[in-house]
């Protein structure tokens, strides 16, 4: 598995790091790569509020 | 992606389990390795090739005394009283039987002897007659012990005792730790000693729990080279698809180490099932009395293994004559108290197969019961 340590460092208010923005990106790609993730139609949103409870459309 | 770049991820979400990545069971946690290189483990090793199981009961003993010996910084020091206990019943080892035996040693025969009273549920009477009746047979100066009270005293340094509680007959509290000295039950006023007889010295409890400490057993079974193997079978195995061999098969299991990915990175970790029943001792017909058994299970071993009876380790008897009813939770205290240590803070232990020691951690998954003893658990 790749490096995940991007996804914690210090949290993302105000700056926008470039790693984290990549980081993102990629996981992105890899969510939307898999197509059982819109079985339920949409790609969960695994932020720190909606806990990958609510399905995010506007995601992409 | 406005919510991800605004808000972050959430917590403990390395590995994406929710978004289809499969988990990826060769990951390890940095290593806490401590190696011992100690003189004395060598001689351990070099020992261990003698394939003689009560040899072996020995020398794992002592890995036992030694996995807690190296959490101290000094290792290099005079043998202490566990060392000295050890070397004591490794001379009971060499010793013959008598002189000139060859086949038998002391402890040999004392073991091989307890064996078969605890395979066939001898009484201690029966069991002090047989050894009389053997003594008789043998040399005059032999070196059999006579009764079961000393046999049991010359085992004690092997391990895996147990611990006495008192409790208040109505199952209200435990006398334990911060409740140690209480004379009388706080809830119900229950006095917690018989009354004295006329000349007694000793005071005796109304009741007593019996609690087998759960970690030495633990990490027993990753000190003996027969059973270190196969602590790991639970993730090593290969699962086909639509046949559930083992619970790690299931959707629970599977389900857990996704929730804690800190725990299931190592294979090592203890997962544990309890199961708790009422024994009618004395068969139906009898006197009624209720006693309960907790009982855990380790499910890292095998299928073939884990429900063998020597790997269901006991860990508490709950007296009876009456059932805990509500009052469960009250006895498992010394229990709970001991599985949220080895959830939190871990225990060091020595894996005889990759030869170093780790922070073992263990979980609860679930527990078996009927449906009275469910609603007792529950509250």
């Amino acid at each position: 598995m790749d490096d995940r340590s991007w996804m914690y460092r210090d949290s993302p208010q105000g700056l926008w790091r470039m790693d984290y923005c990549n980081g993102v990106q990629g996981f992105i790609n890899f969510a939307t790569s898999i197509p059982i993730n819109f079985t339920g139609g949409g790609i969960r949103c695994p932020c720190r509020k909606c806990q990958n409870k609510s399905i995010s459309i506007q995601m992409l | 992606m406005m919510h991800l770049l605004h808000k972050g991820f959430m917590e403990n979400y390395q590995y994406w389990y929710a978004h289809g990545e499969v988990y990826v069971s060769e990951r390890r946690m940095e290593e806490t390795v401590v190696r011992s290189t100690s003189s004395a483990s060598n001689m351990y090793e070099a020992a261990n090739d003698n394939t003689n199981p009560y040899r072996n009961m020995v020398m794992d003993a002592m890995r036992m005394n030694q996995g807690n010996v190296s959490q101290c910084p000094i290792v290099e020091e005079e043998p202490n009283i566990d060392a000295a206990r050890f070397f004591d019943l490794l001379k009971d080892y060499d010793e013959p039987l008598w002189d000139g035996c060859t086949n038998h040693s002391k402890l040999l025969v004392v073991a091989q002897v307890f064996t078969i009273k605890s395979d066939h549920g001898l009484s201690e009477a029966g069991y002090d007659k047989i050894i009389e009746w053997a003594r008789s047979m043998l040399h005059e100066e032999n070196r059999l012990k006579e009764n079961f009270y000393v046999v049991k005293s010359m085992m004690k340094p092997l391990g895996l005792g147990y611990q006495k509680i008192d409790m208040c007959p109505n199952f209200c509290m435990l006398y334990y730790l911060e409740n140690a000295k209480m004379t009388e039950c706080m809830t119900c006023g229950h006095s917690r000693y018989k009354p004295r007889i006329s000349g007694g010295k000793t005071l005796v409890a109304y009741k007593k729990l019996r609690y087998f400490s759960i970690t030495p057993r633990l990490q027993w079974l990753f000190m003996s080279p027969r059973t270190a193997e196969h602590m790991t079978w639970h993730q090593a195995h290969h699962a086909v698809d639509g046949v559930m061999v083992h619970p790690s098969d299931g959707e629970a299991w599977k389900r857990f180490n996704n929730v804690h990915p800190h725990f299931s990175v190592e294979s090592r970790n203890v997962h544990l099932g309890l199961c708790k029943e009422g024994f009618n001792l004395f068969g139906s017909f009898a006197a009624p009395y209720s006693c309960w058994p907790v009982i855990l299970i380790v499910y890292n071993l095998p299928p073939g293994m884990c429900m063998r009876p020597e790997f269901l380790s006991l860990s508490t008897v709950i007296p009876g004559l009456s059932s805990p009813g509500q009052n469960i939770d009250v006895c498992l205290r010394p229990l709970i108290d001991e599985l949220a240590q080895l959830w939190s803070s871990r225990a060091l232990t020595y894996d005889i197969l990759r030869k170093q020691n780790f922070l073992m951690r263990a979980a609860l998954m679930w527990t078996i019961n009927d449906f009275p003893a469910y609603g007792m658990l529950s509250g």
